[in-house]
């Protein structure tokens, strides 16, 4: 199966009053309104401050690929 | 991340491993020596669903939603999953109703991440978290047409 995946970090898939600000920056403050990434992004920093780990979360453009099932 | 040979091998660590992009990181650190990577666990609720092939690999087939942090360490337990070093996690799954997006996509990276703490959170240096946006054929399709639709219309 074909799939797509892109940044909905940015609010992309929201309406207009929620996407962050143009052109999407690593740095920008969050977009207003609920999105799930910035939930894991706590918990993820939370986790890693605790245990000590190192942690990155990347937010790919667009990925095009295929999937099995 | 230090890759120099006087660092001792790798193991990793893979959530979501039938996904678009758990299939694209198990092929890329298959492709490196065992003294870079000597062991990648890859954890999906559907069964092994993939080409690759490396005796390096063992996967574990088990629904995080609705298994106990216990369950997954038990799992992980069988694999030898204590020596830990990087997690991969690329798990996600789709509600309609933001709410719902929330709380489930929560508990999927609280488990995850409860159980490597169990298993291997002291041996664990790097945690990578993926975020991103699942969208099925129709876009690609829709994608296509509206380009196809302006090559017409120029030409």
């Amino acid at each position: 199966m074909l799939k797509l995946i892109y940044v909905q970090y940015y609010g992309v898939h929201k309406g207009k009053e929620d996407l962050a600000e143009l052109p999407f920056v690593e740095d920008a403050p969050r977009h207003t309104g609920a999105n799930f990434y910035f939930t894991q992004e706590d918990l993820l920093k939370d986790y890693a401050e605790k245990y000590q780990w190192r942690y990155i979360i990347t937010r790919p453009a667009t990925i095009i690929g295929v999937a099995k099932g | 991340m230090s890759s120099s040979s006087s660092s001792s091998p790798r193991v990793a660590c893979i959530w979501g491993a039938n996904g678009i992009s758990g299939t694209a990181m198990i092929d890329l650190l298959i492709e490196q020596s065992s003294n870079e990577w000597n062991h990648i666990i890859c954890i999906s609720r559907r069964p092994f669903q993939l080409d690759s092939k490396d005796n390096r690999i063992d996967f574990i087939s088990i629904d995080i939603l609705h298994s106990t942090t216990d369950e997954i360490v038990t799992e992980l337990e069988k694999v030898n999953g204590k020596t830990i070093t990087d997690v991969f996690h690329y798990t996600y799954i789709e509600k309609s109703n933001e709410d719902e997006l929330d709380k489930v996509n929560k508990i999927l990276l609280e488990k995850a991440l409860d159980a490597c703490v169990k298993i291997s959170g002291k041996t664990i240096q790097s945690f990578s978290l993926q975020t991103g946006y699942k969208v099925r054929t129709r876009l690609i399709f829709f994608i296509v047409e509206v380009n196809l639709c302006t090559v017409l219309w120029c030409s």
